[in-house]
Protein backbone atom coordinates (compact mmCIF):
# COMPACT_ATOMS: atom_id res chain seq x y z
CA UNK A 1 0.00 0.00 0.00
CA UNK A 2 1.23 3.26 -0.77
CA UNK A 3 2.72 5.49 1.92
CA UNK A 4 -0.40 7.98 1.42
CA UNK A 5 -3.39 6.00 1.88
CA UNK A 6 -4.39 7.01 5.21
CA UNK A 7 -8.10 5.39 4.27
CA UNK A 8 -7.02 1.97 3.88
CA UNK A 9 -4.64 1.53 6.28
CA UNK A 10 -6.54 3.15 9.24
CA UNK A 11 -9.93 0.78 8.18
CA UNK A 12 -7.06 -2.25 8.08
CA UNK A 13 -5.82 -1.50 11.04
CA UNK A 14 -9.01 -0.64 13.13
CA UNK A 15 -10.25 -4.05 11.42
CA UNK A 16 -7.16 -6.07 12.34
CA UNK A 17 -7.60 -4.24 15.93
CA UNK A 18 -10.91 -4.39 16.73
CA UNK A 19 -11.01 -8.45 15.06
CA UNK A 20 -7.88 -9.32 17.90
CA UNK A 21 -10.30 -7.38 20.62
CA UNK A 22 -13.26 -9.41 20.13
CA UNK A 23 -12.04 -12.81 18.99
CA UNK A 24 -9.01 -13.51 19.74
CA UNK A 25 -9.48 -16.81 21.21
CA UNK A 26 -5.61 -17.44 20.85
CA UNK A 27 -5.38 -15.99 23.85
CA UNK A 28 -8.46 -17.29 25.74
CA UNK A 29 -6.77 -20.89 24.95
CA UNK A 30 -3.23 -19.80 26.20
CA UNK A 31 -2.22 -21.80 29.30
CA UNK A 32 -2.20 -18.76 31.91
CA UNK A 33 -3.56 -18.59 34.94
CA UNK A 34 -6.73 -16.41 34.41
CA UNK A 35 -7.67 -18.66 31.64
CA UNK A 36 -7.88 -21.79 34.24
CA UNK A 37 -9.77 -20.08 36.39
CA UNK A 38 -13.46 -21.22 36.48
CA UNK A 39 -15.50 -18.58 34.33
CA UNK A 40 -18.28 -18.38 37.15
CA UNK A 41 -15.05 -17.35 39.51
CA UNK A 42 -13.63 -15.15 37.47
CA UNK A 43 -16.72 -12.91 35.92
CA UNK A 44 -17.41 -12.88 40.06
CA UNK A 45 -14.22 -11.54 40.93
CA UNK A 46 -13.99 -9.26 38.07
CA UNK A 47 -17.10 -7.51 38.90
CA UNK A 48 -16.67 -7.27 42.61
CA UNK A 49 -13.10 -5.83 41.63
CA UNK A 50 -14.77 -3.59 39.84
CA UNK A 51 -17.34 -2.45 42.22
CA UNK A 52 -14.71 -1.97 44.46
CA UNK A 53 -12.91 0.43 42.68
CA UNK A 54 -15.51 2.51 41.66
CA UNK A 55 -16.85 4.28 44.58
CA UNK A 56 -13.09 5.52 45.25
CA UNK A 57 -12.47 9.51 44.86
CA UNK A 58 -8.27 9.20 45.36
CA UNK A 59 -6.76 8.34 42.87
CA UNK A 60 -4.51 6.16 44.60
CA UNK A 61 -6.58 3.12 44.59
CA UNK A 62 -7.87 2.92 41.22
CA UNK A 63 -4.38 3.28 40.01
CA UNK A 64 -3.01 0.27 42.29
CA UNK A 65 -6.11 -1.46 40.52
CA UNK A 66 -5.36 -0.94 37.26
CA UNK A 67 -1.32 -1.79 38.58
CA UNK A 68 -2.95 -4.96 39.82
CA UNK A 69 -4.74 -5.95 36.62
CA UNK A 70 -1.46 -5.26 34.64
CA UNK A 71 -0.24 -8.14 36.79
CA UNK A 72 -2.39 -10.40 35.95
CA UNK A 73 -2.01 -9.91 32.33
CA UNK A 74 1.09 -10.78 32.62
CA UNK A 75 0.47 -14.16 34.55
CA UNK A 76 -2.29 -14.40 31.80
CA UNK A 77 0.17 -13.98 29.15
CA UNK A 78 -2.51 -11.26 27.91
CA UNK A 79 -1.03 -9.52 25.08
CA UNK A 80 0.63 -5.92 26.77
CA UNK A 81 0.55 -4.02 23.50
CA UNK A 82 -2.99 -4.57 22.93
CA UNK A 83 -4.73 -4.77 26.04
CA UNK A 84 -2.51 -1.34 26.58
CA UNK A 85 -4.43 0.05 23.41
CA UNK A 86 -7.43 -1.33 24.87
CA UNK A 87 -7.35 0.28 28.25
CA UNK A 88 -5.66 3.06 27.23
CA UNK A 89 -8.64 4.61 24.58
CA UNK A 90 -11.31 4.26 26.82
CA UNK A 91 -9.15 6.15 29.55
CA UNK A 92 -8.05 8.90 27.14
CA UNK A 93 -11.67 9.69 26.08
CA UNK A 94 -12.62 9.90 29.64
CA UNK A 95 -9.46 12.42 30.35
CA UNK A 96 -11.15 14.55 27.28
CA UNK A 97 -14.28 14.77 29.19
CA UNK A 98 -13.64 15.07 32.43
CA UNK A 99 -10.60 17.54 31.93
CA UNK A 100 -12.19 20.75 31.97
CA UNK A 101 -13.15 20.26 35.73
CA UNK A 102 -9.23 20.42 36.12
CA UNK A 103 -9.74 24.16 36.23
CA UNK A 104 -13.40 24.25 36.99
CA UNK A 105 -13.25 22.40 40.16
CA UNK A 106 -12.05 25.38 42.93
CA UNK A 107 -9.11 25.01 45.44
CA UNK A 108 -6.17 25.33 45.88
CA UNK A 109 -4.51 26.55 42.84
CA UNK A 110 -1.78 23.94 41.59
CA UNK A 111 -0.24 25.54 38.16
CA UNK A 112 -2.08 28.52 36.57
CA UNK A 113 -5.93 27.60 36.41
CA UNK A 114 -5.40 24.03 37.62
CA UNK A 115 -6.53 23.09 40.96
CA UNK A 116 -5.50 20.64 43.04
CA UNK A 117 -8.89 19.46 43.58
CA UNK A 118 -9.54 19.80 39.66
CA UNK A 119 -6.49 17.56 38.73
CA UNK A 120 -7.25 14.52 41.62
CA UNK A 121 -10.67 14.75 40.28
CA UNK A 122 -9.70 14.45 36.92
CA UNK A 123 -7.21 12.32 37.47
CA UNK A 124 -9.53 9.43 39.35
CA UNK A 125 -11.75 9.43 37.50
CA UNK A 126 -9.59 8.59 34.24
CA UNK A 127 -8.22 5.73 36.66
CA UNK A 128 -10.95 4.38 37.54
CA UNK A 129 -12.06 4.05 33.67
CA UNK A 130 -9.02 2.63 33.12
CA UNK A 131 -9.09 -0.07 35.88
CA UNK A 132 -12.58 -1.36 35.22
CA UNK A 133 -11.92 -1.57 31.24
CA UNK A 134 -8.84 -3.20 31.87
CA UNK A 135 -10.85 -5.52 34.11
CA UNK A 136 -13.50 -6.19 31.73
CA UNK A 137 -10.33 -6.50 29.16
CA UNK A 138 -9.20 -9.26 30.73
CA UNK A 139 -12.08 -11.02 31.66
CA UNK A 140 -12.67 -10.73 27.85
CA UNK A 141 -9.53 -11.58 26.44
CA UNK A 142 -9.13 -14.70 28.92
CA UNK A 143 -12.30 -16.46 28.36
CA UNK A 144 -14.18 -18.06 25.13
CA UNK A 145 -17.07 -15.82 24.45
CA UNK A 146 -19.78 -19.14 24.70
CA UNK A 147 -18.27 -19.74 27.93
CA UNK A 148 -18.84 -16.45 29.62
CA UNK A 149 -22.58 -16.85 28.13
CA UNK A 150 -22.83 -20.37 30.17
CA UNK A 151 -21.57 -18.70 32.96
CA UNK A 152 -24.37 -15.90 33.05
CA UNK A 153 -27.06 -18.38 32.27
CA UNK A 154 -25.25 -20.06 35.33
CA UNK A 155 -26.11 -17.13 37.52
CA UNK A 156 -29.92 -16.63 35.86
CA UNK A 157 -28.84 -13.66 34.24
CA UNK A 158 -32.28 -13.06 32.35
CA UNK A 159 -32.14 -15.00 29.41
CA UNK A 160 -33.12 -11.63 27.69
CA UNK A 161 -29.84 -9.98 28.29
CA UNK A 162 -28.21 -12.63 27.54
CA UNK A 163 -29.52 -13.04 24.08
CA UNK A 164 -28.88 -9.53 23.33
CA UNK A 165 -25.17 -9.74 24.44
CA UNK A 166 -25.10 -12.80 22.25
CA UNK A 167 -26.79 -10.83 19.39
CA UNK A 168 -24.62 -7.64 19.54
CA UNK A 169 -21.43 -9.62 20.09
CA UNK A 170 -21.97 -11.73 16.45
CA UNK A 171 -22.82 -9.15 14.44
CA UNK A 172 -19.69 -6.77 15.49
CA UNK A 173 -17.62 -9.72 14.07
CA UNK A 174 -19.75 -9.70 11.38
CA UNK A 175 -19.60 -5.68 10.99
CA UNK A 176 -15.68 -6.04 11.54
CA UNK A 177 -15.50 -8.72 9.16
CA UNK A 178 -17.39 -6.61 6.03
CA UNK A 179 -15.01 -4.39 6.61
CA UNK A 180 -12.08 -5.76 6.22
CA UNK A 181 -13.38 -7.44 2.80
CA UNK A 182 -14.25 -4.24 1.73
CA UNK A 183 -10.77 -2.98 2.49
CA UNK A 184 -9.20 -5.99 0.67
CA UNK A 185 -11.60 -5.58 -2.18
CA UNK A 186 -10.62 -1.92 -2.13
CA UNK A 187 -6.86 -2.43 -2.10
CA UNK A 188 -6.78 -5.06 -4.67
CA UNK A 189 -8.67 -2.55 -7.24
CA UNK A 190 -6.56 -0.04 -6.93
CA UNK A 191 -3.98 0.35 -10.00
CA UNK A 192 -2.22 3.45 -8.57
CA UNK A 193 -1.44 5.19 -5.46
CA UNK A 194 -4.41 7.88 -4.48
CA UNK A 195 -3.46 11.24 -3.35
CA UNK A 196 -4.68 12.42 0.16
CA UNK A 197 -7.33 14.12 -0.98
CA UNK A 198 -8.61 11.27 -3.22
CA UNK A 199 -8.51 9.27 -0.25
CA UNK A 200 -10.52 11.19 1.95
CA UNK A 201 -12.95 11.95 -0.62
CA UNK A 202 -13.35 7.74 -1.23
CA UNK A 203 -13.57 7.52 2.64
CA UNK A 204 -17.22 8.57 2.85
CA UNK A 205 -18.08 6.59 0.49
CA UNK A 206 -16.28 3.77 1.63
CA UNK A 207 -18.33 3.81 4.66
CA UNK A 208 -20.98 4.35 3.34
CA UNK A 209 -21.15 1.08 1.44
CA UNK A 210 -19.63 -0.52 4.52
CA UNK A 211 -22.64 0.47 6.85
CA UNK A 212 -25.04 -0.71 4.34
CA UNK A 213 -23.41 -3.65 3.91
CA UNK A 214 -22.76 -4.44 6.98
CA UNK A 215 -26.68 -4.02 7.59
CA UNK A 216 -27.71 -6.56 4.98
CA UNK A 217 -25.33 -8.94 6.30
CA UNK A 218 -26.43 -8.61 9.58
CA UNK A 219 -29.85 -9.53 7.99
CA UNK A 220 -28.62 -12.51 6.42
CA UNK A 221 -26.81 -13.57 9.25
CA UNK A 222 -30.13 -13.38 11.57
CA UNK A 223 -31.64 -15.36 9.28
CA UNK A 224 -29.08 -18.07 9.45
CA UNK A 225 -29.41 -17.94 13.38
CA UNK A 226 -33.43 -18.51 12.77
CA UNK A 227 -33.17 -21.22 10.62
CA UNK A 228 -30.70 -23.24 13.09
CA UNK A 229 -33.12 -23.16 15.85
CA UNK A 230 -32.48 -19.37 16.83
CA UNK A 231 -30.40 -16.67 18.66
CA UNK A 232 -30.17 -17.54 21.94
CA UNK A 233 -26.37 -18.50 21.52
CA UNK A 234 -26.88 -21.39 23.46
CA UNK A 235 -24.19 -23.67 24.06
CA UNK A 236 -22.11 -26.86 25.29
CA UNK A 237 -20.15 -25.62 28.28
CA UNK A 238 -16.99 -27.00 28.73
CA UNK A 239 -16.59 -29.06 32.01
CA UNK A 240 -13.74 -28.08 33.95
CA UNK A 241 -12.96 -28.82 38.10
CA UNK A 242 -12.58 -26.09 40.25
CA UNK A 243 -8.56 -25.94 41.23
CA UNK A 244 -5.90 -24.14 43.04
CA UNK A 245 -5.56 -21.72 40.36
CA UNK A 246 -9.23 -20.86 41.42
CA UNK A 247 -8.36 -20.19 44.69
CA UNK A 248 -5.63 -18.30 44.22
CA UNK A 249 -7.63 -15.68 42.01
CA UNK A 250 -10.57 -16.18 44.22
CA UNK A 251 -7.85 -14.90 47.12
CA UNK A 252 -6.96 -12.10 45.20
CA UNK A 253 -10.28 -10.74 44.91
CA UNK A 254 -10.74 -10.93 48.50
CA UNK A 255 -7.67 -9.43 49.26
CA UNK A 256 -8.29 -6.40 47.18
CA UNK A 257 -11.62 -6.38 48.17
CA UNK A 258 -11.10 -6.34 51.83
CA UNK A 259 -8.33 -3.86 51.22
CA UNK A 260 -10.55 -1.53 49.51
CA UNK A 261 -13.29 -1.93 52.14
CA UNK A 262 -10.89 -1.44 54.79
CA UNK A 263 -9.05 1.98 52.84
CA UNK A 264 -9.21 4.62 55.89
CA UNK B 1 -49.99 -41.65 -0.76
CA UNK B 2 -47.00 -39.94 0.22
CA UNK B 3 -47.02 -36.56 2.87
CA UNK B 4 -46.61 -33.34 1.54
CA UNK B 5 -43.42 -31.94 2.76
CA UNK B 6 -44.20 -28.54 1.70
CA UNK B 7 -46.76 -26.65 -0.16
CA UNK B 8 -46.32 -22.76 -1.21
CA UNK B 9 -49.64 -21.41 -2.38
CA UNK B 10 -49.63 -18.42 -4.49
CA UNK B 11 -46.39 -17.15 -2.82
CA UNK B 12 -45.45 -13.25 -3.46
CA UNK B 13 -42.42 -11.35 -2.69
CA UNK B 14 -41.10 -8.27 -3.68
CA UNK B 15 -37.52 -6.74 -1.55
CA UNK B 16 -37.95 -3.09 0.05
CA UNK B 17 -36.88 -1.64 -3.16
CA UNK B 18 -39.15 -2.35 -5.46
CA UNK B 19 -37.39 -5.52 -6.98
CA UNK B 20 -40.33 -7.66 -7.47
CA UNK B 21 -38.78 -11.14 -6.86
CA UNK B 22 -42.03 -13.97 -7.22
CA UNK B 23 -44.89 -13.22 -7.98
CA UNK B 24 -48.08 -15.93 -7.19
CA UNK B 25 -45.61 -19.30 -7.26
CA UNK B 26 -47.17 -22.13 -6.34
CA UNK B 27 -45.31 -25.57 -5.74
CA UNK B 28 -45.84 -28.53 -3.70
CA UNK B 29 -42.68 -31.05 -2.64
CA UNK B 30 -43.77 -34.40 -1.35
CA UNK B 31 -41.77 -35.96 1.18
CA UNK B 32 -38.74 -37.81 0.17
CA UNK B 33 -38.67 -36.06 -3.18
CA UNK B 34 -35.20 -34.50 -4.44
CA UNK B 35 -36.02 -31.22 -6.71
CA UNK B 36 -33.53 -29.01 -8.39
CA UNK B 37 -34.78 -25.60 -8.45
CA UNK B 38 -33.19 -24.52 -12.24
CA UNK B 39 -32.91 -21.25 -13.25
CA UNK B 40 -30.66 -17.82 -14.09
CA UNK B 41 -28.70 -15.51 -11.95
CA UNK B 42 -31.13 -13.50 -10.38
CA UNK B 43 -34.51 -15.53 -11.47
CA UNK B 44 -35.30 -15.43 -7.76
CA UNK B 45 -34.15 -19.02 -6.27
CA UNK B 46 -32.35 -17.81 -3.17
CA UNK B 47 -35.59 -15.54 -2.71
CA UNK B 48 -37.87 -18.53 -3.30
CA UNK B 49 -35.76 -20.94 -0.86
CA UNK B 50 -35.09 -18.20 1.89
CA UNK B 51 -39.50 -17.78 1.81
CA UNK B 52 -39.78 -21.93 1.72
CA UNK B 53 -37.48 -21.89 4.95
CA UNK B 54 -39.68 -19.30 6.45
CA UNK B 55 -36.74 -17.26 6.71
CA UNK B 56 -38.82 -14.15 4.73
CA UNK B 57 -42.24 -13.26 5.21
CA UNK B 58 -44.29 -13.31 1.84
CA UNK B 59 -46.32 -10.16 0.29
CA UNK B 60 -49.04 -12.78 -0.08
CA UNK B 61 -49.18 -16.32 -0.05
CA UNK B 62 -48.34 -18.65 2.50
CA UNK B 63 -45.84 -21.79 2.56
CA UNK B 64 -47.26 -25.57 4.81
CA UNK B 65 -44.86 -28.08 6.36
CA UNK B 66 -45.18 -31.29 6.58
CA UNK B 67 -49.37 -30.72 6.39
CA UNK B 68 -48.60 -29.78 10.12
CA UNK B 69 -50.17 -26.23 9.93
CA UNK B 70 -47.12 -25.33 12.25
CA UNK B 71 -44.82 -22.25 11.21
CA UNK B 72 -41.23 -22.76 9.99
CA UNK B 73 -40.21 -21.20 13.00
CA UNK B 74 -41.65 -24.49 15.42
CA UNK B 75 -40.14 -27.07 13.19
CA UNK B 76 -36.52 -25.72 13.06
CA UNK B 77 -35.39 -29.36 13.98
CA UNK B 78 -36.92 -30.78 10.75
CA UNK B 79 -36.43 -27.74 8.15
CA UNK B 80 -32.56 -26.94 7.40
CA UNK B 81 -31.56 -24.32 5.00
CA UNK B 82 -28.39 -23.63 4.04
CA UNK B 83 -28.04 -19.80 2.41
CA UNK B 84 -25.94 -19.47 -0.58
CA UNK B 85 -23.11 -17.71 0.97
CA UNK B 86 -21.87 -20.11 3.31
CA UNK B 87 -20.08 -17.11 5.80
CA UNK B 88 -23.46 -16.23 6.40
CA UNK B 89 -24.17 -19.57 7.75
CA UNK B 90 -20.84 -19.80 9.96
CA UNK B 91 -21.25 -17.32 12.41
CA UNK B 92 -19.46 -18.56 15.40
CA UNK B 93 -16.29 -18.64 16.74
CA UNK B 94 -15.05 -21.77 16.00
CA UNK B 95 -15.94 -24.88 13.11
CA UNK B 96 -17.23 -26.78 16.47
CA UNK B 97 -19.12 -24.78 18.07
CA UNK B 98 -20.61 -24.14 14.60
CA UNK B 99 -21.68 -27.32 14.12
CA UNK B 100 -22.50 -27.75 17.78
CA UNK B 101 -24.83 -24.73 17.42
CA UNK B 102 -28.03 -25.91 15.85
CA UNK B 103 -28.05 -29.23 18.17
CA UNK B 104 -27.63 -26.86 21.17
CA UNK B 105 -30.20 -24.52 20.00
CA UNK B 106 -32.50 -27.61 19.88
CA UNK B 107 -31.39 -28.80 23.20
CA UNK B 108 -30.02 -31.67 21.97
CA UNK B 109 -27.78 -33.56 24.76
CA UNK B 110 -24.30 -33.08 24.60
CA UNK B 111 -23.15 -36.31 24.15
CA UNK B 112 -25.04 -37.16 21.08
CA UNK B 113 -24.74 -33.68 19.82
CA UNK B 114 -20.81 -34.57 19.90
CA UNK B 115 -21.35 -37.72 18.38
CA UNK B 116 -22.95 -35.84 15.74
CA UNK B 117 -19.92 -33.27 15.36
CA UNK B 118 -17.67 -36.35 15.56
CA UNK B 119 -19.45 -38.18 12.48
CA UNK B 120 -19.95 -35.09 10.46
CA UNK B 121 -16.43 -34.17 10.64
CA UNK B 122 -15.34 -37.49 8.97
CA UNK B 123 -18.03 -37.49 6.51
CA UNK B 124 -17.21 -33.93 5.13
CA UNK B 125 -13.08 -33.83 5.61
CA UNK B 126 -13.58 -31.36 8.14
CA UNK B 127 -11.29 -33.18 11.14
CA UNK B 128 -8.54 -31.14 10.76
CA UNK B 129 -10.66 -27.43 10.55
CA UNK B 130 -12.42 -28.30 13.57
CA UNK B 131 -10.93 -25.36 15.86
CA UNK B 132 -10.34 -22.87 13.11
CA UNK B 133 -12.28 -19.80 12.78
CA UNK B 134 -15.19 -20.36 9.79
CA UNK B 135 -13.60 -17.52 8.31
CA UNK B 136 -10.34 -18.60 7.70
CA UNK B 137 -11.27 -21.52 5.68
CA UNK B 138 -10.86 -21.41 1.95
CA UNK B 139 -14.76 -21.20 0.16
CA UNK B 140 -15.02 -24.77 -0.58
CA UNK B 141 -14.63 -25.59 3.25
CA UNK B 142 -16.48 -23.07 4.07
CA UNK B 143 -19.18 -24.54 2.14
CA UNK B 144 -18.94 -27.99 3.37
CA UNK B 145 -19.02 -26.74 7.22
CA UNK B 146 -21.92 -24.75 6.16
CA UNK B 147 -23.65 -28.04 4.59
CA UNK B 148 -22.55 -30.09 8.02
CA UNK B 149 -23.87 -27.66 10.04
CA UNK B 150 -27.60 -28.01 8.46
CA UNK B 151 -27.22 -31.60 8.66
CA UNK B 152 -26.44 -31.39 11.99
CA UNK B 153 -30.12 -31.26 13.28
CA UNK B 154 -31.04 -34.09 10.73
CA UNK B 155 -33.95 -32.31 9.27
CA UNK B 156 -36.27 -33.88 7.22
CA UNK B 157 -36.47 -31.17 4.61
CA UNK B 158 -33.15 -29.51 3.61
CA UNK B 159 -33.24 -26.65 1.38
CA UNK B 160 -29.86 -25.84 -0.12
CA UNK B 161 -28.63 -22.46 -1.67
CA UNK B 162 -25.84 -23.77 -4.83
CA UNK B 163 -24.40 -26.48 -2.92
CA UNK B 164 -21.25 -27.02 -4.55
CA UNK B 165 -20.30 -23.78 -5.75
CA UNK B 166 -16.59 -23.28 -5.41
CA UNK B 167 -16.10 -27.02 -4.17
CA UNK B 168 -13.43 -28.76 -5.94
CA UNK B 169 -14.39 -32.46 -7.73
CA UNK B 170 -13.51 -34.69 -5.21
CA UNK B 171 -14.82 -32.83 -2.28
CA UNK B 172 -17.97 -32.66 -4.32
CA UNK B 173 -18.19 -36.37 -4.74
CA UNK B 174 -18.25 -36.68 -0.48
CA UNK B 175 -21.43 -33.91 -0.58
CA UNK B 176 -22.75 -35.29 -3.39
CA UNK B 177 -22.64 -38.76 -1.79
CA UNK B 178 -23.58 -36.83 1.58
CA UNK B 179 -26.99 -36.04 0.14
CA UNK B 180 -27.52 -39.33 -1.52
CA UNK B 181 -27.31 -41.15 1.88
CA UNK B 182 -29.70 -38.29 3.64
CA UNK B 183 -32.29 -39.00 0.65
CA UNK B 184 -32.28 -42.89 0.65
CA UNK B 185 -33.00 -42.25 4.28
CA UNK B 186 -36.25 -40.26 3.20
CA UNK B 187 -35.41 -36.84 3.67
CA UNK B 188 -36.63 -34.27 1.41
CA UNK B 189 -34.17 -32.20 -0.65
CA UNK B 190 -34.54 -29.10 -2.72
CA UNK B 191 -31.59 -27.68 -4.78
CA UNK B 192 -30.93 -24.40 -6.06
CA UNK B 193 -28.07 -23.90 -9.34
CA UNK B 194 -27.63 -22.21 -12.69
CA UNK B 195 -25.83 -25.23 -13.72
CA UNK B 196 -28.14 -27.80 -15.30
CA UNK B 197 -25.06 -30.35 -15.34
CA UNK B 198 -25.70 -30.15 -11.71
CA UNK B 199 -29.59 -31.28 -11.89
CA UNK B 200 -29.43 -34.83 -12.98
CA UNK B 201 -26.73 -35.64 -9.79
CA UNK B 202 -28.43 -34.19 -7.32
CA UNK B 203 -32.40 -34.55 -8.25
CA UNK B 204 -35.65 -36.52 -10.02
CA UNK B 205 -38.07 -33.87 -10.81
CA UNK B 206 -36.66 -29.96 -11.64
CA UNK B 207 -38.61 -26.79 -11.30
CA UNK B 208 -37.56 -23.99 -14.05
CA UNK B 209 -37.40 -20.32 -13.12
CA UNK B 210 -37.68 -17.71 -15.78
CA UNK B 211 -35.24 -14.41 -15.06
CA UNK B 212 -39.39 -12.73 -13.83
CA UNK B 213 -39.39 -15.68 -11.14
CA UNK B 214 -42.34 -17.57 -12.44
CA UNK B 215 -41.81 -20.90 -13.02
CA UNK B 216 -41.70 -21.72 -16.53
CA UNK B 217 -41.47 -25.52 -16.40
CA UNK B 218 -41.93 -28.53 -13.63
CA UNK B 219 -41.25 -32.19 -14.31
CA UNK B 220 -39.28 -35.22 -14.47
CA UNK B 221 -35.40 -34.25 -14.67
CA UNK B 222 -34.88 -35.84 -18.60
CA UNK B 223 -38.23 -34.09 -19.77
CA UNK B 224 -36.97 -30.92 -18.60
CA UNK B 225 -33.41 -31.08 -19.60
CA UNK B 226 -33.80 -32.17 -23.07
CA UNK B 227 -35.95 -29.49 -23.74
CA UNK B 228 -32.75 -27.20 -25.06
CA UNK B 229 -35.14 -24.55 -26.17
CA UNK B 230 -36.40 -23.93 -23.42
CA UNK B 231 -33.65 -23.94 -21.23
CA UNK B 232 -31.75 -21.68 -23.85
CA UNK B 233 -35.06 -19.53 -23.40
CA UNK B 234 -34.55 -18.60 -19.89
CA UNK B 235 -30.83 -18.12 -19.93
CA UNK B 236 -29.43 -21.72 -18.96
CA UNK B 237 -27.12 -23.79 -20.69
CA UNK B 238 -28.66 -27.31 -21.56
CA UNK B 239 -26.37 -30.00 -19.79
CA UNK B 240 -23.20 -30.35 -22.03
CA UNK B 241 -23.66 -33.81 -23.13
CA UNK B 242 -27.54 -33.27 -23.71
CA UNK B 243 -26.09 -30.43 -26.11
CA UNK B 244 -23.75 -32.87 -27.61
CA UNK B 245 -25.62 -35.51 -28.35
CA UNK B 246 -28.52 -32.99 -29.72
CA UNK B 247 -25.59 -31.65 -32.06
CA UNK B 248 -24.47 -34.97 -33.30
CA UNK B 249 -28.38 -35.75 -34.14
CA UNK B 250 -28.55 -38.45 -31.94
CA UNK B 251 -31.53 -39.44 -30.07
CA UNK B 252 -32.28 -39.55 -26.49
CA UNK B 253 -29.64 -37.97 -25.04
CA UNK B 254 -27.68 -39.72 -21.68
CA UNK B 255 -27.90 -37.25 -18.61
CA UNK B 256 -24.87 -38.35 -16.80
CA UNK B 257 -21.53 -39.51 -17.70
CA UNK B 258 -22.05 -43.21 -16.68
CA UNK B 259 -25.23 -43.35 -19.03
CA UNK B 260 -23.15 -41.55 -21.87
CA UNK B 261 -20.10 -44.51 -21.83
CA UNK B 262 -22.85 -46.88 -21.81
CA UNK B 263 -24.67 -44.47 -25.16
CA UNK B 264 -21.08 -44.40 -27.30
CA UNK B 265 -20.36 -48.18 -26.35
CA UNK B 266 -23.76 -49.05 -28.05
CA UNK B 267 -23.35 -46.69 -30.92
CA UNK B 268 -19.59 -48.53 -31.20
CA UNK B 269 -21.14 -51.68 -31.68
CA UNK B 270 -23.04 -51.37 -34.49
N1 LIG C 1 -31.65 -7.64 -0.56
C1 LIG C 1 -32.10 -7.36 -1.81
N2 LIG C 1 -32.63 -6.15 -2.09
C2 LIG C 1 -33.09 -5.87 -3.32
N3 LIG C 1 -33.09 -6.73 -4.34
C3 LIG C 1 -32.59 -7.96 -4.14
C4 LIG C 1 -32.07 -8.34 -2.87
N4 LIG C 1 -31.63 -9.61 -2.95
C5 LIG C 1 -31.87 -10.00 -4.22
N5 LIG C 1 -32.46 -9.02 -4.94
C6 LIG C 1 -32.91 -9.08 -6.33
O1 LIG C 1 -33.96 -10.05 -6.42
C7 LIG C 1 -33.81 -10.81 -7.59
C8 LIG C 1 -33.70 -12.30 -7.24
O2 LIG C 1 -32.49 -12.50 -6.53
P1 LIG C 1 -32.02 -13.94 -6.04
O3 LIG C 1 -33.16 -14.60 -5.37
O4 LIG C 1 -30.79 -13.76 -5.27
O5 LIG C 1 -31.72 -14.65 -7.43
P2 LIG C 1 -30.92 -16.00 -7.74
O6 LIG C 1 -30.66 -16.69 -6.45
O7 LIG C 1 -31.83 -16.78 -8.62
O8 LIG C 1 -29.67 -15.63 -8.46
C9 LIG C 1 -32.61 -10.26 -8.33
O9 LIG C 1 -33.07 -9.37 -9.31
C10 LIG C 1 -31.83 -9.53 -7.26
O10 LIG C 1 -31.13 -8.44 -7.82
MG1 LIG D 1 -28.93 -17.19 -5.57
Amino acid sequence: MSPVDPVGRSAGTLTDQARGLLRDERVATRSGWLQAVHPIVKLLGIVALIAVTVPFDTPGPPAAMLGLTIGLAVLSRVPLATHALRTGVPMAVSLVIVAPQAVLLPGAPLLGPVTVPGISYAATFTLRVGASVSLLGLLLSTTRFASLLGALRTLRVPQTAVALLAITYRHLLVVFEELSRLVLARRSRRVRSATLRESWLEAGSLLGTFLLGALDRGERVGRAARSRGGTAGRGYPRQRAVGLRDAAFAFVVFATVAAGVLWP
Amino acid sequence: MAVNALTARDLSFGYPDGTAALDGLDLTIEAGERVAILGPNGAGKSTLLSLLAGLREPAGGEVSYFETGKSADDLRDRIAHCPQAPVDYLFNATVREDLEYGPAQLGIDRREAEERVDALAAEFALEGLLDKPPFRLSGGEQRRAALAAALSVEPDLLLLDEPVADVDAGHRETVLDALDRRTEAGMTLVVSTPDADLVPQVAHRVVVLDRAGSIVRDGPVRDVLTDGDLLRDVGVSPPQLVEAFQRAELDNPPLTVTDAVERLRDLDDC
